[in-house]
């Protein structure tokens, strides 16, 4: 009994702590999308707009009755091809409701339906066409944002109440002067089912318009033949009193062979700037995840050979060429090819400070002399470190960077087999040319960058970059273009 | 390429691309030892680029082959001054030597001011001209340049004659050797030598224009304490014995003397005593037909070559005395000269004192040159 109720608890305790791993996934976010109410108001804005365009082609279902006249006996009537033909949603807001979701409104919006009417009396048949105009129509709905189990975010209607203030029918044909005595019962009846219905088109075109435009969103974008990225939300997207805040993983990985994240990410804490739609705040752990795939991936170490330059220059990766500065290199091998032997001993790490990037790599320069029988000769290795300080931007909607002057480059002598080196001169000579044409090469490739995660259609303007502590901030307004 | 691999494995190579490179330059050439280097620009289109060969070396001399320098006052400014100034700072470079160029005063004043980053110790300017005065002072913000050897050769300045006075305030006080030769200077620059001390060497030969007058008028020579040695070559001296007043009257207290290329003769009347402290002397080149009879007290060492002295002088008290290219010592000379008189001021030292106490030095002129000298006897 004992042991049982023991190993019923083990499994129990087991069990939990499973729950709990599996909760890990959802950590500190890479990425976290921040939409401010000016945002929202914005997405509002254009969304009233499709949804404009697109309730004019909606066709309202067909609408029949019975009716019931005294002294005249009953009849029924059908209005059918409820065609929508101006629609006026004003008054439309999109209000964040903190805890929940978003909250949807439209008041005293307008819509005028036109189609036909056929009305029958025993065997009399009449029929027209009429005119509606659809008044002081609010609707209400509230939407329940979360995440599923791929990490794309997901929208669902909850709550939706809608009014309608007033409607006028205007019904024309033969004997359409008779149905004008039911006007008022054949308005209210209509009123009653518009109401409805319109909180049907509302859950519906939610459903199927904006639910799959959020899942448009990658999850998984290739970078290059090496990298890809992990933009999956790592948790609901949480609604606070200014903002709605989205939290996304951010995490480079190799194609080939992925492999978990070495280090936990420290939480994000962005500021309550909200001027801006959009605030991406990016954590370091982005920028270093990069640096260790293409690292694993050996992208950072080169082999140097004479037949790796050009045959137009006039200088050669040979040991005549370094005299001037190594001179017993011209005395112990008179003209032989040389290796130059680059590799970094770790991956370079990005640290962001308020104001600042800071980055460290450090590199080893192991240079050889090869020899008539292909034998390698060691010369001697060096250690060189830059600490080099960046700024961060954006081009576009991809996020690129570059170096600025008075980073610096330090070198030490780990080893030399063939005596002295001047390794100072040579740290001073690469430090005056490493700033004045190194960088600009350097920073012509850091241009490129990497793409945020946008949705389709979306661009960014009136930029803001700030570098906070293990993170950056960028603030945007946003353009939607759909063409 | 992907992005990140778009930077290519050269780029780190980048740099090294544009050291010094190619031991294949005929212009600049460093020894196996990486220390002295040598360029030689006489070529009607120097390869000025090669000069980074000598980047490592420690003394190395330039020769402009009479090029107008002017070309590099159109470069502008170093692209990286602090980064410049670390490289400069890092340089083995202690003497220079820059020879026949012209040279414009700006591009001077770059190249003090880049030396007083530099730890070099000994700069020789020869046969150069320097254009487009004037040449700036250093500005506030400069340090100096603390050489302790300073050698002018033959350098001029353009329109204002006083090269020293504008290089002067560029350098440190701590200047021990300074050469002021062939620049024609007529008296000792005493203005422009204050700063300096420490000197412990002048050597201002070659100025024909100074002459004795020269020498008594320079009392700052009295201000030299640490001042040792002396030159005065070709100087227009004619008279020992007014050197020897001259240098009372300035108080020197040199060790060396060098008045050799002069035409110097004795003057034993005037009365003067050699500073006690001059212990070598070079009267050599200077025609002497006999040996001076006023001679310092403790004098160590004396040249007396390339005279015209017809007899072995008797200077025991000297240690070293350098007495090659005499007359005395050449049978063919001596046997032309044998007819002329023996000049009036100069006395022969008594036979009798000669084989008893004649210095070492003396024994090696050859016995042949004193079996001559016995056959030839000169009576007044």
């Amino acid at each position: 009994m004992m042991m049982r109720a023991q190993s019923w608890v083990l499994v129990s305790l087991l069990l939990l702590l499973e729950v709990l791993c599996s909760r890990v996934d959802a950590s500190n976010p890479g990425i976290v999308v921040r939409i401010t109410q000016k945002g929202l108001n914005y997405a509002c804005a254009k969304s009233v707009i499709t949804l404009e365009k697109k309730l004019l082609t909606i066709t309202l279902p067909d609408f029949q009755g019975d009716f019931k006249i005294k002294h005249f006996g009953r009849g029924d009537y059908h209005f059918k091809s409820l065609n929508i033909q101006s629609v006026e949603l004003k008054n439309s807001k999109l209000d964040l409701v903190p805890g929940e979701g978003l909250e949807a409104s439209i008041s005293n919006a307008f819509i005028r339906v036109d189609g036909d009417w056929k009305a029958r009396k025993s065997f009399v048949k009449v029929s027209g066409s009429f005119d509606l105009q659809v008044k002081g129509i609010s609707i209400s709905v509230s939407l329940r944002l979360s995440s599923d189990s791929s990490g794309r975010p997901t929208v669902t209607s909850k709550q939706c109440s809608s009014h309608i203030a007033d409607v006028d029918l205007d019904i024309s044909g033969k004997i359409g002067w008779l149905l004008n005595l039911f006007r008022n019962h054949i308005e209210s009846k209509f009123r009653r089912i518009l109401q409805d219905e319109i909180c049907e088109i509302v859950k519906k075109s939610v459903a199927s318009d904006l639910q799959p435009y959020l899942q448009s969103l990658p999850v998984i974008a290739k970078i290059d033949n090496i990298a890809s990225m992990d933009y999956a939300l790592v948790g609901p997207p949480q609604a606070t009193s200014y903002s709605l805040d989205t939290p996304f993983k951010g995490e480079f990985f190799r194609r080939s062979h992925r492999s978990p994240v070495p280090f936990e990410l420290p939480a994000m804490n962005l500021p309550e700037d909200h001027d801006l739609m959009v605030y991406f705040g990016i954590s370091d752990s982005v920028f270093n995840t990069a640096s260790q795939v293409y690292w694993e991936a050996g992208t950072m170490n080169y082999t140097i050979t004479d037949d790796m330059i050009p045959s137009s220059f006039r200088i050669r990766l040979i040991t005549s060429s370094f005299r001037a500065l190594v001179p017993q290199l011209g005395k112990l091998y008179p003209n032989m090819p040389m290796e130059l032997q680059v590799t970094t001993s770790s991956p370079p790490a990005m640290v962001f400070s308020p104001g600042n990037v800071t980055l460290t790599p450090v590199m080893d320069l192991q240079a050889f002399v090869v020899q008539p029988n292909s034998l390698r000769v060691p010369l001697f290795l060096l250690s060189v470190t830059t600490t080099v300080w960046a700024t961060v931007g954006v081009n576009g909607s991809r996020i690129v960077s570059s170096i600025t002057p008075g980073s610096s480059l330090t070198m030490e002598l780990k080893h030399s087999d063939i005596g002295p080196i001047n390794v100072p001169l040579i740290q001073a000579i690469l430090n005056y040319y490493a700033l004045s044409t190194l960088l600009p090469a350097v920073n012509e490739n850091l241009e490129i960058g990497f793409p945020l995660p946008l949705p389709r259609n979306i661009q960014l303007q009136d930029l803001l970059v700030q570098t906070y502590q293990d993170f950056l901030l960028l603030g945007a307004n946003v353009l939607y273009t759909k063409h | 390429m992907e992005p990140w691999q778009r930077l290519p494995p050269l780029l780190l190579l980048y740099p090294l691309l544009l050291l010094p490179w190619s031991s294949s330059s005929t212009v600049c050439i460093l020894d196996e030892e990486g220390d002295n280097c040598f360029c030689n620009f006489s070529a009607p289109e120097p390869q000025w680029n090669d000069i980074a060969m000598c980047i490592s070396a420690v003394e190395v001399e330039i020769l402009g082959g009479s090029h107008n320098l002017d070309v590099f006052l159109q470069k502008g400014g170093v692209a990286n001054p602090g980064k410049a100034e670390d490289v400069l700072r890092v340089l083995r470079l202690r003497r220079l030597k820059l020879r026949e160029a012209q040279v414009p005063a700006p591009l001077l004043n770059h190249l003090l001011r880049a030396l007083t980053y530099t730890r070099i110790k000994e700069l020789t300017l020869e046969d150069l001209v320097i254009s487009h005065p004037p040449l700036q002072p250093p500005s506030p913000s400069d340090s100096n340049v603390g050489l302790t050897a300073l050698k002018l050769n033959r350098v001029s300045l353009v329109g204002e004659s006083n090269l020293l006075a504008a290089l002067g305030p560029w350098l440190k006080p701590s200047l021990k050797a300074l050469n002021l030769t062939g620049l024609g200077l007529s008296s000792v620059p005493c203005p422009d030598l204050g700063t300096f001390k420490e000197l412990n060497s002048l050597d201002l030969s070659d100025n024909p224009e100074i002459g004795e007058s020269g020498l008594t008028g320079a009392f700052c020579l009295k201000e030299f304490q640490a001042l040792r040695d002396l030159a005065l070559r070709n100087t227009s001296l004619e008279s020992l014995g007014e050197v020897c007043q001259g240098l009372e009257v300035t108080g020197t207290n040199v060790q060396h003397l060098d008045i050799s290329y002069n035409e110097l003769r004795d003057t034993p009347q005037t009365q003067c005593t050699w500073p006690p402290t001059l212990i070598s002397l070079n009267l050599s080149h200077s025609k002497l037909k006999c040996v001076p009879k006023s001679l310092p007290e403790k004098l160590q060492q004396l040249d007396l070559s390339y005279n015209l002295l017809m007899k072995q002088p008797m200077l025991p008290q000297v240690n070293d005395l350098i007495l090659r290219g005499n007359p005395f010592a050449d049978s063919v000379t001596l046997a032309r000269l044998q007819g002329e008189p023996v000049p009036k001021d100069c006395e022969v030292p008594s036979r009798g004192t000669r084989s008893v106490g004649t210095p070492l030095a003396l024994q090696v002129s050859g016995t042949a040159a004193l079996a001559m000298l016995r056959g030839v006897r000169v009576f007044p």
